[in-house]
């Protein structure tokens, strides 16, 4: 569980829709909000890996977050490319809905984790955790955990 | 007769009175002469004078005998030389040579004789004429009989066809009558058609410069639609520019929202001392999303009214080709209808004239009325005359059959005439 920057009991979220429910993701987890950036494909690459793309001197792996949730192939105008903080490899979740951002309280429940299987044994596993919001529910992604999980499959490939 | 002597008595040349006077003269010298003979040898003059009176009877008894013999013998020849003639004989004359007047009526007799041979002999000739005309004749009249008899059929034929042409003269008659009306009826409308073509001859004349004005007029309608069009185009090119501008500042939204995220994501890293920037991010992001969503406004009204705009584009571009159609058109028609004009104006004459030929043919159509009433007449007429001419060609027919018995008895009458003829012997026969 991650504090607020201006209250222990707040955290600001970074918001799109997946699968037809709201996400969000944590401004501390978050080095940048990239636009539409041109991506290089990377031959023999995961399926869920859109390709390659650079900010700054980076190379960032491009990772198509629907693929990665089970979301059904789907077009839009409003793409942006979550470029997440992490010491080790630099990863960029490609977010294809309207993005908007909230200060909620943080008062998250644990939920059960997304799990999805590719090339038949190599499974990745989309831990998130809840918070409520009235009647709405706001699935909060632990992107430490899918980094994690891409970096075991990674090893595992 | 006047240097006759009296010795030229007793010639053949003397004519009969003479020879009576000759015979009493000599009755009464041979009574004179006894008596002077007989007074010289006889003294008794009672019967010398007797004597000398019955020898003087006797001797003109003699004289007169002889005398009557001569004369008897020249009548005896006539007598039989007419028997002859009276059995048809012709052939011989009376020999008679005597210059009395029964030599004279010998002669006269031969003459006669020979009239009567020449007349026989011409008889003869005209009667075989008459056979042979009349066989010809016959032939003529039977040839004409043949031909009266066609002549009938056909003048029958002709009657017929004469009452079949005198139904259809009636029929043409009517017909012609109509026609009659109908041309009275075009002439009434021809002169009506003439006195309208006039009027419109005269607005013609009159409208044509008003169509030329009004091509001059059209013609400024179609400059201002044009140029009209132009500056919806200009307007178009515009919008467009505008709708970049839009783009632009959609982008710039976008770029500041991004902006303010990241700002605002920075200001988290930053804690305590990042709260006032964070503030400052977050409105900053609010604003760049009102201004994308303005933007985004001015787009959806500039994508409307590039659509109005387009479609009044579409609308200026088919009013373009309508005003350059309308133009050419418009020309094409202003032009046509002056060229109309003036041929009116032509055509005005000419229905001017028309009119005035349709009076003279209504006034030749009633007369050729009259002429196929008279025409009709006259072909009723004609047919009484058919008629007539077939009964006179029928009677003409019994004329001929009648004229063919006449010639055939005209040939047996010349037959008989001729035996009759032949019955006269004209020639000796050896």
């Amino acid at each position: 569980m991650k504090k607020g920057p201006f209250n222990q009991n707040t955290v600001w979220l970074v918001l799109f829709e997946l699968l037809g429910e709201t996400w969000g993701i944590r401004f501390s987890d978050i080095q940048e909000i990239l636009s539409t950036q041109k991506i290089t494909p990377v031959p023999k690459a995961p399926p869920f890996v859109n390709g390659l793309t650079h900010k700054r001197g980076k190379i960032i792996t491009v990772i198509d977050l629907d693929l990665l949730a089970g979301e059904t192939p789907r077009e839009s105008k409003e793409i942006r490319i979550i470029h997440l903080k992490n010491s080790g490899m630099d990863i960029g979740l490609l977010i294809k809905s309207k993005v908007s951002s909230e200060l909620l309280p943080e008062e998250l429940e644990t939920s059960d984790p997304l799990m999805k299987e590719f090339c038949g044994k190599n499974k990745i596993i989309l831990r998130k955790s809840i918070i409520r919001k009235g009647a709405d529910t706001i699935n909060v992604l632990e992107t430490d955990e899918l980094i994690k999980a891409l970096e075991e499959y990674s090893l595992n490939q | 007769m006047k240097n006759r002597s009296v010795l030229n008595f007793f010639t053949e040349e003397t004519s009969m009175r003479n020879k009576l006077w000759l015979g009493f003269i000599s009755v009464v010298g041979a009574i004179i002469a006894t008596n002077l003979l007989v007074g010289v040898f006889i003294t008794n003059v009672a019967v010398n004078r007797l004597w000398f009176t019955i020898i003087g009877l006797l001797m003109g008894l003699l004289l007169g005998y002889v005398i009557s013999q001569y004369i008897l013998k020249s009548v005896r020849t006539l007598l039989i030389a007419t028997r002859t003639i009276g059995k048809g004989d012709l052939t011989k004359e009376v020999a008679i040579s005597s210059k009395d007047e029964i030599g004279e009526l010998a002669m006269s007799f031969n003459q006669m004789i020979l009239s009567l041979r020449e007349m026989i002999m011409q008889f003869r000739k005209s009667s075989d004429d008459i056979i042979e005309a009349s066989k010809t004749l016959s032939t003529f009249v039977q040839d004409i009989n043949f031909t009266a008899e066609e002549v009938a059929v056909i003048s029958t034929q002709i009657s017929k066809g004469a009452e079949k042409q005198s139904h259809l003269m009636d029929n043409t008659f009517a017909i012609m009558k109509r026609m009659a009306d109908l041309i009275q009826v075009v002439a009434e409308k021809s002169q009506v058609a003439a006195e309208s073509a006039q009027r419109a001859g005269e607005t013609a004349k009159s409208e044509r410069e008003s169509l030329e004005k009004t091509r001059e007029e059209l013609e400024k309608v179609f400059s201002k639609i044009e140029s009209s069009a132009s500056l919806i185009r200009n307007f178009g090119e515009k919008i467009q520019k505008i709708t970049k501008i839009t783009d632009i500042i959609t982008g710039i939204a976008e770029q500041t929202n991004l902006l303010s995220f990241n700002a605002a994501i920075e200001a988290t890293r930053a804690g305590e001392s990042g709260k006032g920037f964070s503030i400052v991010a977050d409105e900053v992001r609010r604003l760049a999303e009102k201004a994308k969503g303005y933007a985004e406004d001015i787009t959806s009204i500039i994508d409307a009214i590039k659509k109005d705009n387009l479609i009044i584009s579409s609308s200026l571009d088919a009013q373009t080709e309508g005003v350059s159609f309308g133009r050419t058109a418009v020309g094409a028609a202003v032009s046509g209808l002056v060229d109309i004009m003036g041929k009116i104006i032509v055509m005005v004459d000419d229905i001017k004239e028309i009119s005035s030929i349709t009076q003279q043919q209504k006034q030749d159509a009633q007369l050729v009325v009259q002429d196929m009433g008279n025409v009709a007449k006259l072909a009723e007429e004609y047919v009484c005359a058919t008629d007539e001419t077939a009964k006179v060609a029928a009677s003409q027919v019994e004329s001929m059959n009648r004229m063919v018995s006449s010639t055939k008895n005209l040939s047996e009458i010349s037959d008989r005439l001729k035996n009759a003829a032949l019955k006269f012997k004209l020639e000796a026969e050896p």
